[in-house]
């Protein structure tokens, strides 16, 4: 049941994420991620699942150019990630399972300054705004992030990515520790940035359910290798749980 | 100002920790300066008073040989320097007081009692002691965590995805944690220089406190850049603040304690009765103006009797003692020039063992910078003793001299006027030295103080952009 990769949804338009042979070997001959080929195009969702220590954070670590490869390329909007990082990590936002934010500052003056440090300066009310997109009310936002929950942080997170008005955003793990109504506000609020922004998104995550809900595709991962990849629409959620256990019981066996 | 230098700065102020070690230091080192300085004030009052007392007591002494009087003696008393409050560099070490006597050469005496071990473990503190023991502190709860802390926490991949430079971040991140020991510091050193210019306004006081300031700020920034830097190059914070404060205890309170041993050992001091029996030998090897037997005293006699034509010291129509107590103390100003002067590049020697050991512990290159600036050093007590010993000299020749003109050989009944006591020269403490003089006796410190910030900066700035690359594999 090995996906067609080459044509993805959006098929004809040039993925603006692109692996292509992605590999990462530590020494010692482990290799995180192994020939990983992988193309997103504008408006698509692809879900990355996979059990822990699959590849799934080092495969994003490899697109946002924080780990070199040690062969295969990475590209984001066409540009080369390892040649030119600056460029490719200008079209490309990033959310970490656990969003690093100062707690000396407010979630609007975390925002106000990685989208400064960006060179996507924001001003007030439109900081304002944005929080409030993602469900983070003005008086929240005006708290320190030290007394955020992790909801709240997520948030922050996605609204820092989203002022960066960049063509790719990679999310690692999201809904880890969110309660489901957390979890599902999230999910709504990037299908709609999605459909609105027309971005390109890779999302790991453990959560079958959502992934398939929020996602247009559907990978697994095991041993840093993708070894299935399917649309996750029309796909029951029993049937995609079921090729995850699959996927992932021949990797235990 | 750099967006990042800013963030950095205000993101470290609001914390709780930094502020909380800032408060407790500022507390006590403006407690430190306010002591210093009304200690000084006090020791100026005392000491005008015992120099008060002690002319009175001069020239109260009735009629008496002049020899006689030489021997009762005066005494001069340091003075005391505007900056010695906040910076007493050598002050304790050396003594308050000189007793000025015929024949005799004594050093600087009576260390305040709060100096004395008895009072504390660790005496009077002194405002800058206890910036070069604190501020250090200070620099690593600003430093420890501006890499290892921020990495753990995810906040370093946050900002590499932002494009920013490596250097730019690296450097925002370095002048960050500087500004906010600046803000931490500030107002606490301005405020002490304040009050101690306050206490004794003078272009040079002004000076030479700011000098100070200066590089206290220095150190300050060494140490912050010092912090940055193994911050940058450990894992965790936790690591990091463990290294740092290691490093601290290393060089601020191991060092100074090895280079003074160090120093001690290998530029020994003479004992205190081996100096005095070769000044007591060296003594005995020359003229005695009180030994009418000696037999260049016998040469002398003959040089007088001859100028004068006469055929006996009785025929003189001065007295020949005098002329031979002159000619005693002029050999023994030269036999305790000779020991002194040893004894004084001894400690040249030990300060040089100090300086270079200051290139390792910084707060050595701290005290020498400040105690030149606030002229408590060694080169102002060398200064000062020899000053009092050349106003000893002047002092004891006047006194001979009254002895000469004003009596014949061997008339040691004579008594001089009491209106004698007043036309024999008084102590004048030397001028404070020029702010040029007083810059090139602290440029030992302040070079190595300068090379520590350069440094550390340099090496906080290249492991913060290393710890910002990228990590690859095989």
């Amino acid at each position: 049941m090995t996906g067609d990769r080459a044509s993805p949804q959006g098929v004809g338009e040039a993925p603006v994420l692109h692996a292509m042979g992605l590999t990462l070997e530590y020494p010692g001959g482990k290799r995180a991620v192994d020939g990983l080929e992988l193309a997103i195009p504008a408006g698509m969702v692809f879900g990355l699942l996979g059990a822990n220590g699959a590849g799934k954070t080092t495969t994003i670590k490899l697109l946002l150019g924080l780990l070199a490869p040690t062969s295969g390329r990475a590209l984001v909007a066409g540009k080369d990630v390892a040649r030119s990082p600056a460029e490719a990590r200008r079209q490309c936002a990033y959310v970490p399972e656990l969003v690093a934010l100062y707690e000396n500052f407010s979630g609007l003056e975390n925002l106000r300054y990685f989208a400064a440090l960006a060179d996507q300066p924001i001003s007030q009310d439109a900081a304002i705004e944005q929080l409030r997109g993602v469900g983070l009310g003005p008086d929240v936002a005006r708290q320190r992030t030290r007394h955020y929950s992790k909801g709240m942080r997520q948030k922050v997170g996605l609204a820092i990515a989203l002022a960066r008005n960049t063509r790719a955003l990679l999310l690692d793990e999201p809904l880890s520790g969110l309660d489901p109504k957390a979890a599902h506000d999230f999910c709504d609020t990037l299908s709609a940035v999605v459909e609105r922004c027309r971005m390109a998104v890779l999302m790991a995550t453990h959560d079958i359910f959502r992934a398939r809900s929020t996602c247009t595709r559907v990978g697994i991962m095991r041993a840093g290798r993708l070894i299935e990849e399917v649309p996750a629409a029309g796909l029951a959620a029993e049937e995609l749980e079921s090729l995850y256990l699959r996927t992932v019981g021949e990797a235990s066996a | 100002m750099n967006p990042i230098t800013r963030h950095e700065f205000v993101n470290l102020y609001r914390s709780r920790t930094v502020r909380s070690v800032a408060s407790v230091m500022t507390v006590v080192v403006m407690i430190a300066a306010l002591a210093g300085l009304v200690t000084q004030q006090h020791q100026v009052q005392e000491r005008v008073a015992a120099s008060e007392y002690a002319r009175e007591r001069w020239l109260g002494q009735g009629a008496k040989n002049p020899h006689g009087a030489a021997h009762f003696g005066t005494y001069v008393f340091a003075p005391v320097r505007a900056l010695s409050g906040l910076a007493p560099g050598l002050d304790e070490a050396f003594g308050t007081v000189v007793r000025v006597e015929a024949h005799v050469r004594t050093p600087l005496s009576g260390r305040p009692m709060a100096s004395r071990p008895s009072v504390g473990p660790f005496g009077w503190p002194s405002a800058v002691s206890l910036c070069e023991l604190l501020l250090p502190l200070l620099a690593i709860a600003l430093g420890h965590g501006t890499f290892a802390s921020h990495d753990g926490a995810g906040l370093l991949d946050s900002v590499r995805t932002a494009c920013v430079s490596r250097v730019r971040l690296a450097a925002g991140k370095l002048f960050g944690a500087q500004l906010a020991m600046l803000a931490c510091v500030g107002p606490m050193l301005l405020g002490a220089a304040g009050l101690a210019v306050a206490v004794e306004p003078s272009t040079t006081n002004l000076v030479c406190i700011l000098g100070i300031v200066l590089g206290i700020t220095a150190y300050a920034w060494a140490w912050t850049a010092v912090s940055v830097a193994i911050s940058a190059a450990t894992e965790r914070a936790s690591t990091s603040l463990v290294l740092a404060s290691g490093l601290w205890a290393t060089t601020c309170l191991l060092a100074p304690q090895f280079a003074a041993a160090h120093a001690a050992a290998e530029h020994p001091m003479r004992d205190d009765m081996s100096f005095q029996r070769a000044v007591r030998d060296d003594l005995d090897a020359g003229m005695d103006g009180h030994d009418s037997q000696d037999a260049r005293l016998a040469v002398l006699r003959e040089q007088v009797l001859a100028e004068y034509g006469v055929a006996r010291v009785e025929d003189l129509p001065i007295n020949f003692d005098g002329l031979a107590m002159q000619a005693g103390e002029v050999h023994a100003a030269e036999v305790y020039a000779h020991h002194f002067d040893a004894q004084w590049d001894v400690l040249a020697a030990q300060e040089r063992v100090m300086d270079r050991a200051s290139v390792l512990a910084p707060g050595l290159a701290l005290q020498r910078w400040a105690g030149a600036l606030a002229q408590t050093d060694l080169a102002h007590h060398r200064r000062l003793a020899e000053s009092v010993e050349a106003f000893r000299l002047e002092w004891v020749a006047a006194l001979n001299d009254a002895l000469v003109r004003g009596s014949r050989t061997g008339d040691w009944e004579y008594r001089a006027d009491v209106e004698l006591w007043a036309t024999v020269p008084s102590f004048v403490a030397p001028k404070p030295a020029e702010i040029g003089s007083l810059m090139a006796q602290a440029g030992a410190g302040g070079v190595v103080l300068l090379g520590w910030s350069i440094v550390a900066g340099a090496l906080a700035l290249g492991l913060g952009v290393r710890r910002l690359s990228i990590r690859g594999g095989r």
